[in-house]
Order: structure tokens, then C-alpha cells, then sequence
């Protein structure tokens, strides 16, 4: 009974994460339709120097989400205003949009560029974190402080960007610069600037859940194909470009791959992938039950 | 040659759009016109070097065109004999690349459509190689071809489901295909990860298995290439391009793109699942991670036909020949940050990749025709680039 409240227990306590890299993933999805697949490479990265800083200084999982909590938002800044930067001065929103093959390369090889330039510098293999943080005990479980610590963190993180994309400042520009960018350049302002700023709160986002990731002890840079199926699929089954649907779904995986890797290891990962394919080739229009709710709100 | 002379006395920007062979037979054009042609481009100006001279010198008279490909299917004939392993698998790592970057590139390209599928087909394809092969006895050689039907054959279905999805999310569920197959994997065959041997592939002995190989590796390219070339100029090929450039305009005039573009997605699973079923036969080993390895069946493709140009034949075989060199030259990381750079850099100037920069010259170079560039049958903004 212990055991499965503890599965039960990290499940909860990883479903955070898994949402964080939907919600950034699925944040213009919206408004206008948008898909921002940088999260997940922004996550690698910061995954990866997480893991060096703790390597190098020793400093172990939980030390690095407390004393550096700056370092996390520092980290999620500089990652995020690069990504913005980039998207802004070099590859221009409305002159790819409409070419899918240009829309991909845009997304695509900044990304592999990336990830490659990790795996040359630091290798394929993973990065090993120190281990052995403290415990506390939560409802007569024993879980990991860091863990813990990470969740909150996470969800702080979704709280605020789900308060965030409700704010008119926020979505009404956006709105404008995906379905009518030249009536908002009309209006003095740059579509590319707006479209900007969405990029960086999505690989700001992503950027905060690679730190996050990276205290479950080992990170890769071939895992972004991981952590980009992960974050799909969350939002996928919640409804693409919703906040509370991705939360959702994100607790329902990670309680079908907790349950399932208990029950024989790599079962988990298996019901979590039919489980979605059977969402998806069930269900039409805008995926997921939230998603229906999404649409009908408007 | 037909088409109005330019006028004497216009502009060389007016010349540069001119045919080369308008501006040399007609007398009526000024030399300096043409050699001011030739200069703007950058054939001409290989062509007004020593060598380019000398090279410009040898052309193939159109009556003998058949000669190249004669002697290039005699010199992939002999290949098994004066090729070692190191170069067969050379050789099979290449033609792997050019089959995939070329379906990826007809896909995304002509149709529109972005597809990250390639390691689920590939998987399935390898998997039912070794079934196959090892379960019901099919000669290793006969069960590539068998492997190719399974994939096509599962890549139906597939299709179906990830239709559902808005088109990022449906190329992102390609690879949660691979991901589910591979955990299938996994789950079912304890001794997936280390990898399972195939004893019927060495029986095959080291010359017939390197012929095979190279043989069926050659014969996937040769027929690759043929049917995307048949496939751009053809009725199909149209309606998908037009759907892909403006989909409500193209259904108002009747055009039905869904079929071809079906059609294109399962002979691109059938040519993966090919080419997974060579691999394998080539190595003898099936194991889960390199079956269904989203770096080798789908990264390394899509970067060779997008730095090759998308939507041309070219492109992805002059793409697939650069990634394969940066990566054995520089090993797989730093090959691809080197690639994915230089496509980037690239794909900022122009729309139609390493393809758009070489073809015309190497057109001009060995035939002497036209070499202003051209607009690429896949491209839309053409070689005048996105900005």
C-alpha cells in the first residue's frame, strides 16, 4: 500500500513538469494556432547546464533549485531573450508562415543546431546528478525534499502563465499578430516584436522546466525528442493550448506511467503512448476534453 | 528556342533573364550583352576560368545521353568487387539518407505536409524484416522487399489518426508513433535493447551480402528518384502543389490533393521500411534503439533536404552527400552543427538550398543550357529567397 502511494506520490510530483513543457509548447496555440516547439531544446539546454553546475560545483539537486533560485529565472531569461532575439531579427514570423517547409526549418534547425553543439562539447551520454537530497514527509509518504520543491515550483510557474494569457495585454496584441498581422502593424506596432515576446515566455517556460527536469538525476541532449514527445502528448490529450488541460493531462500520464512501470518496467511508457493515440483517433476537432471546453468558451 | 530577342541596347539586368543560348546564336544581340550574361551568373563565371574552359569543352551531344547512366549502373554493378566493407556501408548510409531526405522532401516540399515518421516506419520496417526472416524463413534479400510492404501496409492507418491532428501537432505524432512502437518493442521482447542477431544474413557470406546491398540500395535511389521526378510533372503533383500554396483555391477548381498526398505517404513508409529492412541486412543485428532511432531515420534526413532544397530531385541527394561527408568528416555532432548552420545561413538567402546554387551550374557546365536559375518545382518563393 506504501509502495503504490509512493508511485502515486511521484507521479503527482512529476506531473507539474510534463505540463510546464505543454503549456510552453501549446502557449500561441490559442490565440491564433501557434505551435512553439523551442521549449523543448531551451529545456535541454538548461537541463544540461544545470547538470554542469552541479557537477562543477557539487552543489546537488536541491542546493540548486534553493540558493540559485535566481539562476533558474537567469537562466530562463537569457535562453528565452536569445530565442526572442533570434525570432525577431532573423527568422521573420510572416515571411515563413506561409511556407511550411521554411516554418520547420526555422524551428527545426536552430534546435538541432543546438542540441548538437551540447552533444559535441559535453558528449551523448547523460548527465548524472548528485543524489541524496533530503527527505520530508508528505501525508505518510517519504519523498524527496527537491522533488517536492520542483513541483511547487512548477506550479507556481503554471499558476502565473495561466494568469498571464488571460490578461487582454497579453492576448490582443498576440491575437492580432497570428490572424492579422498587417491590420496590427497598422497599428503601429511590430508583429514580429509581438510575436517575440511569445517566444520568450514559451522558451522562458521551457527553459524553467529543463532546470526542473534535470534534478530527476540524469539529463541527455538526445532526450529533447523525449521531453518534445512528453510534452505533445500532454497537450494533445488536455487540449492544445490550454493551461488547466495540460495540468490535467500531465496528471493523468504520469499516474498511467507510474502505475504501468510498477506493474512491470516499460509497461508505463507504453499506456501512455496508446493512451494518447487512442485519444487522438477517437476524437475529432480540437483534442481533448478540455480543449471542447476551451472551444466552447470561446 | 523560342521566345522574343531582347532588344539591343537593354540593361544587363534584362540580359540576365535572357536564355545563354538566345544571347550566343543571335546575331543581332551585342557581345557585350552576353558576355555581361554570362558574368551574372556563376556558371559563367567558372566558365571564363582555365579549367571551366577546358571543362566547357566536353558536352554530351544530346543523341548520347544514355551513355552516363550505362556506365553508371556498370560502375554500381562492379562497386561490390573494389569496395570494402568500409565503403559498402558508406555506400548504404548514403543511399539511405538520399531515399529518405527525397520522400521527406516530396512530402514537405510539394505537399506541404511535415512528417516526422520516419523512425516509426523505419522500426516497422526493420521489425518485420527480422520476423520475416527469422520466423518464416523468407530469404534475407526477398524480406527487404517484405519489409517494405509491412510498413506501407501500417503506414495506412497511421495516417488516419495523425490526420486529426493540426499539422505541427501531426508531425510531432510521428514521433510519438516511434515512441509507442518502440516501447511495444520493448515490453513484448525482453532482448529488444541488446539486439537480436540474424544468422540468415551472415550465412549470406561477406561479397553477396556487400553486392546485395549495394545493389538494392542503388535500385531504392534509381526508383526513388524516378518516381519523384514522374510525381512532380504529373497531374498529382500539381493539384498537391497548388493545394499546398492555397488550399480553398485549389478545392474551388476541383483538385483533389488528399489521395496523392496518401499515396505519397505510404510509398515513403514502404521506401523507409526498405531501407530499414537494408540497413539490417547489412548489419545482421535488430536492436529497438537503432530501429526506431529518430536521429538516424528522421534528424539527418530532414537536414539533408533542407539543406539540399526541398521539393526538387536534386536537392536531397546533393543534401544527403553533404551530411554524409560532414558527419564522417567531422563525427555525428559536429557534422550536424555544421549542417544544421549552413542551411540555416543558407535558407535565410534563398529558398531552394545547396540545389538552387549547384544544378544550374553543373546544367550549364556539362549540357550548355540556360542557366539562369530557375524556380524549383517544390518552392514557391523560388530562388529569389524569403527576403
Amino acid at each position: 500500500m506504501t509502495g503504490i502511494a509512493a508511485v502515486l506520490a511521484g507521479a503527482m510530483l512529476d506531473a507539474p513538469l510534463a505540463a510546464l513543457l505543454a503549456v510552453g509548447v501549446g502557449l500561441g496555440y490559442r490565440v491564433g494556432g501557434r505551435t512553439e516547439w523551442w521549449p523543448g531544446t531551451a529545456a535541454v539546454v538548461t537541463a544540461a547546464g544545470a547538470a554542469a553546475v552541479d557537477v562543477a560545483t557539487g552543489a546537488g539537486p536541491t542546493a540548486l533549485l534553493l540558493a540559485p533560485a535566481a539562476a533558474v529565472v537567469a537562466a530562463a531569461t537569457v535562453v528565452s531573450g536569445a530565442a526572442a532575439m533570434a525570432r525577431w531579427r532573423l527568422w521573420w514570423p510572416e515571411q515563413v508562415a506561409a511556407d511550411p517547409v521554411g516554418h520547420f526549418a526555422s524551428v527545426a534547425l536552430p534546435l538541432v543546431a543546438v542540441v548538437s553543439l551540447v552533444v559535441a562539447v559535453r558528449g551523448e551520454g547523460p548527465a548524472v546528478l548528485s543524489s541524496g537530497s533530503a527527505t520530508v514527509t508528505v501525508v505518510g509518504v517519504v519523498v524527496e525534499r527537491g522533488a517536492v520543491l520542483a513541483a511547487l515550483m512548477a506550479a507556481a510557474v503554471l499558476v502565473a502563465v495561466g494568469l498571464v494569457v488571460r490578461r487582454r495585454w497579453w492576448h490582443a496584441p498576440l491575437t492580432a499578430a497570428l490572424q492579422a498581422p498587417a491590420l496590427l502593424q497598422r497599428t503601429g506596432r511590430d508583429p514580429r516584436l509581438v510575436l517575440a515576446r511569445l517566444t520568450a515566455l514559451s522558451v522562458a517556460v521551457g527553459a524553467m522546466a529543463g532546470v526542473l527536469w534535470a534534478r530527476q538525476g540524469e539529463i541527455a541532449p538526445l532526450d529533447m525528442v523525449t521531453i518534445t514527445v512528453t510534452a505533445a502528448e500532454a497537450g494533445v490529450l488536455g487540449g492544445l493550448g490550454s493551461v488547466p488541460g495540460a495540468f490535467g493531462a500531465a496528471v493523468v500520464l504520469s499516474l498511467v506511467r507510474a502505475l504501468g512501470d510498477e506493474a512491470r518496467p516499460g509497461l508505463g511508457a507504453l499506456g501512455v503512448h496508446l493512451l494518447v493515440i487512442v485519444v487522438v483517433a477517437a476524437r475529432r476537432g480540437r483534442i481533448g476534453p478540455w480543449g471542447a471546453a476551451v472551444e466552447r468558451s470561446g | 528556342m523560342s521566345g522574343p530577342a531582347p532588344k539591343p541596347g537593354d540593361g544587363a539586368e534584362d540580359a540576365s533573364l535572357v536564355p545563354l543560348e538566345l544571347l550566343s546564336e543571335d546575331s543581332s544581340v551585342p557581345s557585350d550583352v552576353a558576355s555581361q550574361h554570362r558574368d551574372a551568373t556563376a556558371a559563367g563565371w567558372w566558365r571564363g576560368r582555365r579549367v571551366g574552359r577546358w571543362l566547357g569543352r566536353w558536352r554530351v551531344p544530346q543523341d548520347r545521353r544514355l551513355v552516363g547512366p550505362v556506365l553508371a549502373a556498370l560502375v554500381v554493378l562492379s562497386l561490390p568487387w573494389w569496395v570494402g566493407s568500409y565503403g559498402a556501408e558508406l555506400l548504404v548510409e548514403l543511399a539511405v539518407v538520399a531515399v529518405l531526405a527525397q520522400w521527406w522532401s516530396l512530402l514537405a516540399g510539394a505537399a506541404g505536409v511535415i512528417s516526422l515518421s520516419g523512425a516509426f516506419h523505419a522500426g516497422t520496417g526493420a521489425y518485420a524484416w527480422l520476423l520475416l526472416v527469422r520466423y518464416a524463413g523468407v530469404p534475407p534479400v526477398v524480406a527487404v522487399m517484405g519489409a517494405a510492404l509491412v510498413s506501407a501496409a501500417v503506414a495506412a492507418p497511421a495516417a488516419w489518426a495523425l490526420r486529426r491532428l493540426p499539422a505541427p501537432w501531426a508531425a510531432v505524432g510521428g514521433l510519438v508513433l516511434a515512441a509507442a512502437g518502440s516501447a511495444m518493442v520493448t515490453a513484448i521482447d525482453g532482448s529488444a535493447e541488446r539486439g537480436r542477431t540474424v544468422r540468415a544474413a551472415a550465412t549470406l557470406g561477406p561479397l553477396l551480402r556487400r553486392s546485395a546491398t549495394i545493389w538494392l540500395g542503388a535500385l531504392l535511389v534509381v526508383a526513388t528518384v524516378l518516381v519523384a521526378a514522374a510525381f512532380l510533372r504529373s497531374e498529382a503533383g500539381l493539384a498537391v502543389r497548388a493545394a499546398r500554396d492555397d488550399e480553398e483555391a485549389a478545392v474551388a477548381l476541383g483538385l483533389k490533393p488528399e489521395k496523392p498526398i496518401l499515396a505519397l505517404w505510404i510509398a515513403g513508409a514502404a521506401a523507409t521500411g526498405a531501407a530499414a529492412g537494408l540497413v539490417h541486412l547489412s548489419s545482421g543485428v535488430v536492436a529497438v534503439g537503432e530501429a526506431f532511432d529518430p536521429l538516424r531515420w528522421v534528424l539527418v534526413p530532414v537536414l539533408a533536404a533542407l539543406l539540399g532544397g526541398s521539393g526538387m530531385v536534386g536537392g536531397p541527394m546533393l543534401g544527403a552527400v553533404a551530411v554524409v561527408a560532414a558527419e564522417r568528416l567531422l563525427g555525428t555532432a559536429g557534422g550536424l552543427v555544421a549542417v544544421s548552420l549552413s542551411a540555416s545561413w543558407l535558407l535565410l538567402g534563398r529558398a531552394d538550398g545547396l540545389a538552387g546554387l549547384v544544378v544550374p551550374w553543373v546544367r550549364e557546365l556539362l549540357w550548355g543550357q540556360d542557366a539562369t536559375v530557375r524556380e524549383p518545382p517544390g518552392s514557391s518563393t523560388g530562388s529569389t529567397g524569403r527576403r
